[in-house]
């Protein structure tokens, strides 16, 4: 019987003893993977690094396995914030007829998807160190890269909201409640953060598969964007006089081709995002060939396109704006870039079919469901190729390419004082010959005034439809001349006036800035919201 | 029984038989002819406790002859009686008891009998968790389930039986389902925005209350305040259900049959209107919703034909619910249960099998169930409880989801709705034509042609549960205990529905190829693993007017559910009691939990209470007050946790290709901490016949686990965060009232009330809308946010320009314009009442008068608001479809000949009139007689010559009336048209002992 009992007390110690193992209480997710155990080598870098990849914009549809697909970040969809296009979507064009609050979806997406790539960018940044990578310079160019990213983004939101939070880590969430930054601070980081990556950055990348990374000459590229954003003048020149200087770039000889899948791969390009214009065919192109437009050019836009001869059609006289208002490429004396970039009722476009909503039963009429309601029709980013199969194009997208370093440039000089100097016209003339266009009239653009009036009709001109004109207005504080008033599409040749498409308005400052999200207001305790909203 | 044909419960039904064999057996031995001389019986008397002990100085007696002995040191006992007597067997502080000498004849007249402990007043003890104490030293709050709510009722689902009996518990059962009928309960309201589900101990191991077998149920405790929860620590915050299983005692072996055989029927099913007042209905919300200019869908010749029934083929007048629908459903439940035991050991074997159809056709829950429990002695101070229990669950549905909306019955039941009454239910078979024709209507809407020709769900889950428990007194009043458990839950799911075309019944074409019923084939499984490792001691110490007991202990326990998805625990704890000369009460307790659900550093937590009570009825300037049997005065206070959240919280997990966060953890994340101070009071006055027990609570969460919406800018989308804080506050109070007016007569009577009110005291938001139930800052948990109304607008409003929702017409709801800008908008919407009642209550009377015994029970809740929703708020939604049948309440719409209808302008979309507002609220309160039962138990002298022990016959009907303003649902369920109804159950039963 003795033996029960000891058996007893062995069995109750064990019970007691049993598995004092410390991780008794540690049961980890069973297959998801976390931090600690996943920066461990070059492939994961690699890909968690693409990963930030996928803020970047894209004209239209990016490649949704590269990164978001979200139609806050689609380029070409931008034009209808500015008096380049119109759309027949609300959303967009609600900020153009004053009606959009701080609960519209645009703004809203925008800063909630941008955030989120900045924090993939903070995340890299605190755990690429802890991957082997057998190169040590190719780790740094991964950090530079990140780095550069992470100011792209926040440049970005800069330009449409205005001073934002900065955020530098991964912040956690009882710290989510962030101030908005000082526009100094704000600055200095993107700024800074490019001048730090910059010299860990190739000049270029001779592996095609790699071509879309961050180069030396884009992150100076993004910082002279930033500066002449914020203002200073003297640093945006600088900053594009490094890209200028690193020689790697260089304007592509064809306008034209520069938009179409030949010349897809060209040098001009400078920040590009991969295979981030699918649809553009179908969203720009007439109904004929069963597209929708959804951004569709305007006659003011038109309107701003020099002829031949160097001469705005107002320095012509009433007559010749009558004519080129009816007849916009009349005797094919424009600018070569309003056709690479417009289609005119009249044009013979794709497989020779001639648009005309204006023409008797015409597939383009006005009362068509979809059609363009300017009688307009963008061209950039489309092919004849695509003409059969209008929805598959998996081209690049050019973000920053090379003439917007010699315009920031221009710019640059021009508004820090040093209009005078000779690079100003030498520059704007390298741009207007690729064009084909004659070098600057140096007996009427002779003033600082006037240089200003070139080189923004120079930009206007040069990336028309790119996406970039509501920076340069918010930039240039126009909205209430450009935005303001009514919106004309193709003239009606049986009376003779445009057609009237929509009246804009614009209230300053408000416009200037998107509104903060009502979300973020609603969440973020210590966030205002910008003036006006 | 014969419908489940797979092995399981071929094998219950082996163990039946070897029971009834054995049981035959027992009586072919009765059948001896009897030999009436003196003989010597010999025997021991026991007691009940584990292990079990002799019982030394009772007193053993001959009924007839009065000749009577004592029994010795080791309990035994020699004496001379013949076959006919009775020994009277007599010892202080037991229940005597007569034993027929008779019933040792089996066993070659030996005798093993035990006696029950005596029950004195304020002597008796109640289970506690870890131990049992007497009630007399408690002085925490506990509540004690009356298990006459489960004796002979058919309890599909224990959970249903713990409505009425017990105060501080909300009981409200949503669906009459078979298999789907369980109760969701609440604990003292509710204290989180997670699961407040309490947790369930069956024997010491957390169970499925829904899966516990009510026939081996011996008791059931709710722990409801801070003291008495401690020792569960931070699973404890929503309550906690003790339950322990019946155990064999030392005697002659005891079988027992107990079985009911009833009929089920709706307590509530929609009275849908016939075909021509649906036509006419469509043909007025047609002309209404097209401003009057629409003609007529169904001409008036059409209705004509319709309501004469000439051409039911053209022309159907279909009574869906009567064609579909079981008018009554049958259920039956038998368990047999065979117990004894002797010194050695002793055990209880239990078998039960439950089989309740469904008035869906084709819908049914069968239940099996064994459970062995064996209680064994090693040696006189070491004894081993080796426990079994395996059930199973089978439930059979119709397919039912044909339609993408509701699965299974709950799917036919919604299709009643959706079908309209001028559609042919199936049309008479064509000669030569092997196709069946059922009516074809929008997608195959159809619920005779689902119930008929659609397919089949089945879910079985199986419950196995293995639970050894030895215990070791090494010295008196010191008892060590160890506990394993292990339980294994599996369940499979299979989905099983043929392809089925409607061809067009004139033309034989094919009616449309998108939406035939489709081939539906599919199993899935689920499991989960756990067991429980633990050891306590308890001791126990009188001495001059102190008593003292202490217990302690450790445990771990590990849960491996669906695919290794893990949940340890581990703990320690310690309680004390303490009184001082049964007048001063102290109970002071603590855990200390360490939970995997959390991350490093955050995994342990501390659990204290401490409880005080004064029974000041021993208080020497008492003993004047003769009146006042009992006096006590309660007063707790502790900490509880509740970590009902999901496991890996804490951790933040990444993509694996890209390494993107895709799900965001907290680190910090920590249990929910809810404080309860308990203040109580217990009054027997009139000889001990009236018990008044009344209860206060405060209890406060705090850390409330709040899944919070974080700033953009953070990158985040949402994450958990320890932040809100809840209090509910309320009473509780029950009085108890037992007289025996005759040793054949007696009575009792218990009344319940329990208040509880709730606010939301902290939230990260000011409001947190959860569809039209909200989470408001200072409001109690979820309100109803909505537009208030005032009546239908009448053609007055009209004229006059009341605010309306864009524009409305008269017959349209009127809503009030709160903000007062002229439109009626979301901005306009407001608190439109609590989601749950603030009071419940229940009463029940038991009378035993001779051999008769009359019980029943009713309970309720006071005002709450109901609103009425979807199709049986608006019928018609969707007419061009003809879809949702009105009820015939609904009739009573506006009409310019009815302004002063029920319900709004009949339209075939109910546009503004489908907001929600409190135009569709009611008083959701209601009361309802859960049970009344009339039993007779059988007198010896038929039982005598049957030669079985105790007969007892009952017929009781379940959910017989309920009193309620609610139309058209079951005030219990609510719900809308897909909710299937609560039964009312009549049964008829026996109980029999051999």
């Amino acid at each position: 019987m003795k033996s029960i009992y000891i058996f007893c007390l062995i069995a109750f110690s064990l019970a007691f003893l049993q598995s004092c193992s410390k991780d008794f209480l540690t049961r980890d997710n069973p297959t998801a993977t976390t931090d600690d155990k996943w920066w461990k080598n070059e492939t994961n870098v690699r890909n968690a690094l693409n990963l930030c990849y996928g803020g970047l914009p894209g004209g239209w549809q990016p490649d949704g396995s590269l990164g978001t697909a979200s139609w806050t970040k689609w380029r070409m969809l931008y034009n209808v914030l500015s008096e380049e296009t119109v759309t027949g979507w609300t959303w967009y064009q609600n900020f153009t007829l004053g009606l959009a609050t701080p609960t519209e979806w645009m703004p809203d997406e925008f800063y909630q998807i941008n955030y989120l790539y900045i924090r993939h960018c903070s995340r890299f940044l605190e755990n690429y160190e802890n991957a082997f990578v057998q190169d040590p310079e190719r780790k740094k160019q991964y950090v530079a890269e990140a780095r550069n990213l992470r100011a792209f983004y926040h440049y970005e939101a800069f330009l449409l909201y205005g001073e934002i939070p900065v955020v530098d880590k991964s912040i956690t969430p009882n710290e989510s409640s962030l101030a908005r930054s000082s526009k100094e601070n704000l600055v200095n980081f993107v700024t800074s953060e490019l001048d730090a990556a910059a010299p860990d950055l190739p000049v270029s990348y001779p592996d095609p598969n790699e071509e879309f990374r961050i180069s030396r000459a884009a992150a100076y590229a993004i910082q002279s964007d930033m500066y002449l954003n914020a203002g200073e003048y003297q640093k945006a020149a600088q900053a594009a006089r490094k890209v200028i200087d690193l020689n790697a770039h260089e304007l592509h000889p064809d306008y034209r081709e520069l938009f179409t899948p030949a010349g897809m791969r060209n040098k001009e390009r400078i920040l590009f995002r991969r295979r981030a214009v699918y649809g553009a065919f179908a969203r720009q192109m007439p109904l004929f060939y069963g597209c929708l437009p959804n951004t569709a050019p305007t006659l003011n836009l038109i309107n701003v396109y020099e002829t031949l001869q160097g001469k705005t059609i107002w320095e012509l006289g009433e007559d010749s704006v009558d004519i080129y208002q009816r007849h916009p490429k009349f005797h094919n004396n424009r600018d070569s870039r309003l056709d690479a970039t417009i289609v005119v009722p009249g044009d013979v476009l794709y497989l020779g079919y001639v648009p005309d909503p204006y023409a008797p039963d015409s597939p383009e009429s006005f009362d068509k469901a979809n059609a363009s309601p300017t009688g307009f029709w963008a061209k950039k980013y489309t092919h004849e190729s695509q003409a059969g199969n209008i929805w598959d194009n998996w081209s690049d997208y050019m973000i920053i390419r090379y003439a917007q370093v010699l315009l920031n440039y221009v710019e640059g000089l021009v508004e820090s004082g040093d209009w005078q100097n000779p690079d100003v016209v030498k520059y704007l003339n390298e741009i207007r010959r690729r064009a084909k266009m004659p070098d600057v009239d140096i007996t009427v653009y002779n003033t600082e005034e006037k240089l200003r009036e070139l080189y923004r009709r120079e930009r206007q001109v040069e990336f028309a439809t790119e996406g970039l004109r509501i920076f340069d207005i918010r930039r240039w504080k126009i909205g209430e001349t450009v935005l303001n008033g009514p919106t004309y599409g193709a003239v009606d040749p049986a009376t003779g006036n445009p057609r009237l498409v929509l009246t804009k308005k614009f209230t300053s400052p408000r416009d200037y800035r998107w509104p903060i999200p009502q979300t973020e207001m609603n969440r973020n305790s210590n966030i205002e919201q910008n003036p006006g909203w | 029984m014969k419908r489940i044909a797979n092995g399981y419960f071929i094998f219950l039904k082996l163990c039946f038989t070897a029971f009834v064999m054995f049981f035959f057996n027992l009586n072919s031995k009765a059948q001896v002819p009897q030999d009436d001389s003196m003989q010597t019986i010999r025997g021991r008397i026991f007691n009940t406790k584990e292990p079990i002990q002799p019982i030394e100085g009772a007193t053993v007696r001959v009924k007839s002859t009065g000749v009577g002995i004592s029994t010795a040191p080791d309990g035994s006992f020699t004496i001379a009686a013949r076959q006919s007597d009775i020994l009277i067997i007599t010892s202080v502080g037991y229940t005597s008891i007569e034993y027929p000498v008779a019933n040792a004849k089996s066993s070659s007249n030996y005798a093993v009998i035990s006696l029950e402990d005596e029950v004195v007043y304020l002597e008796n003890t109640i289970v506690t968790g870890y131990a049992t104490q007497k009630v007399k030293n408690m002085a925490s709050s506990i509540g004690i389930v009356n298990m006459d709510n489960v004796r002979n009722k058919p309890i599909t689902q224990l959970s249903q039986a713990l409505q009425g009996g017990v105060t501080g518990i909300e009981v409200t059962q949503a669906s009459g389902l078979p298999g789907g009928d369980a109760a969701t309960l609440k604990i003292r309201g509710v204290a989180t925005l997670g699961s407040s589900t309490p947790l369930v101990l069956l024997d010491g191991v957390p169970f499925d209350i829904n899966k516990i077998n009510p026939a081996t149920v011996e008791s059931i405790t709710v722990l409801k305040d801070a003291a008495a929860a401690s020792l569960y620590g931070a699973r404890a915050a929503n309550g906690v259900i003790i339950i322990t299983t019946k155990r064999g005692r030392a005697g002659k072996l005891d079988v027992q049959y107990n079985g009911y055989y009833g009929t089920q029927i709706a307590t509530k099913f929609p009275d849908f209107v016939d075909a021509p007042t649906y036509m006419r209905m469509v043909n007025d919300a047609n002309r209404n919703a097209s401003g009057g200019g629409a003609a007529d869908i169904y001409t008036e010749e059409a209705i004509d034909i319709t309501e004469a029934g000439t051409d039911p083929v053209n022309y159907p007048n279909t009574n869906w619910t009567d064609l579909v629908m079981r008018k009554s459903a049958p259920i039956q439940s038998h368990s047999l249960t065979v117990s004894g035991g002797n010194a050695a050991a002793r055990f209880v074997l239990n078998a039960d099998y439950l089989f309740q159809e469904g008035i869906v056709p084709k819908s049914n829950f069968g239940r099996g169930t064994l459970r062995a429990n064996t209680s064994i002695d090693l040696t006189r101070t070491i004894s081993v409880f080796m426990d079994m229990y395996a059930a199973r669950d089978d439930q059979k549905q119709p397919y039912g989801s044909n339609f993408g909306y509701e699965d299974g019955a709950k799917g036919i039941v919604n299709a009643l709705y959706y079908a309209p009454p001028n559609m042919v239910s199936q049309y008479p078979s064509k000669p030569d034509d092997p196709n069946l024709y059922f009516g074809y209507f929008n997608q195959g809407l159809n619920p005779y042609a689902m119930v008929q020709v659609g397919g089949r769900r089945q879910n079985i889950s199986d419950e196995i549960l293995f639970n050894l428990r030895p215990k070791w007194e090494i010295i008196a009043g010191l008892n060590v205990k160890g506990q394993f458990g292990y339980r294994v839950t599996s369940g499979v799911n299979k989905v099983d529905q043929e392809i089925f075309n409607f061809f067009d019944y004139s033309t034989g074409l094919l009616r449309n190829t998108d939406y035939v019923f489709a081939l539906q084939k599919s199993s899935s499984t689920n499991r989960s693993s756990y067991y429980f490792l633990g050891s306590n001691f308890d001791y126990n110490k009188s001495f001059d007017r102190h008593n003292i007991n202490v217990l302690g202990g450790y445990s771990q326990e590990l849960t491996n559910s669906s695919a290794f998805t893990e949940v340890a625990l581990r703990s320690l704890f310690a309680k004390v009691y303490y009184s001082y000369d049964s007048r001063y009460l102290v109970e002071a307790g603590a855990r200390r939990d360490g939970s995997s659900l959390f991350g490093k550093g955050l995994k342990w937590g501390n659990f204290p209470s401490i409880a005080l009570g004064w029974n000041v009825h021993n208080e020497s300037f008492m003993q004047n007050a003769k009146f006042i049997d009992q006096l006590k005065l309660r007063a707790s206070y502790g900490l509880l946790g509740n970590n009902n959240i999901s496991p890996y919280t804490y951790q933040t997990t990444i993509n694996g290709s890209n390494g993107a966060e895709s799900t965001i953890g907290n680190p910090d994340i920590t249990w929910e901490k809810v404080n309860i101070l308990n203040l109580g009071i217990d009054l027997s006055i009139v000889k001990k016949k009236l018990d008044i027990t009344f209860d206060y609570y405060d209890k406060l969460t705090n850390d409330l686990i709040l899944t919070v919406s974080l700033p953009y800018s953070s990158g985040l989308a949402s994450s958990p965060l320890n932040y809100g804080k809840m209090r509910n506050r309320g009473f509780e109070t029950k009085v108890s009232y037992n007289e025996t007016l005759s040793t054949n007569v007696s009575f009792s009577l218990n009344v319940g009330y329990s208040y509880n009110g709730n606010t939301i005291e902290r939230l990260y938001v000011d409001s947190l809308p959860n569809g039209n139930m909200w989470y408001i800052e200072g409001q109690p948990f979820a309100v109803y946010y909505g537009l208030k109304s005032d009546g239908l607008l009448q053609e007055k409003d009209i004229a006059d320009g009341v605010p309306m929702s864009g524009t409305q017409y008269a017959g349209d709801i009127k809503y009030m314009d709160l903000n007062r800008d002229g439109l009626i908008n979301d901005a306009d919407r407001t608190v439109l009442g609590n989601t749950g009642a603030r009071s419940t209550y229940f009463a029940n009377f038991t009378l035993r008068a001779y051999n008769f015994e009359f019980e029943t029970m009713f309970s309720g809740r006071g005002y709450v608001p109901y609103f009425y929703s979807g199709v049986v708020a608006n019928p018609l939604i969707n007419t061009s479809l003809g879809i949702n049948t009105p009820v015939k309440e609904q009739v009573d719409y506006w009409s310019p000949q009815n302004t002063g209808a029920a319900y709004p302008r009949i339209l075939t979309s109910p546009g503004a009139n489908s907001f929600f507002s409190d135009y569709w609220k009611t008083n959701g309160a209601f009361m309802r007689v859960r049970y009344m039962q009339v039993a007779y138990n059988f007198p010896a002298r038929i039982t005598g010559k049957m030669k079985i022990g105790d007969l007892r016959a009952y017929l009781n009907a379940q959910n017989p009336f309920t009193l309620t303003k609610v139309k058209i649902v079951d005030p219990e369920s609510g719900g809308n048209q897909f909710t299937y109804p609560i039964m009312r159950i009549i049964t008829f039963g026996i109980n029999v002992t051999f």
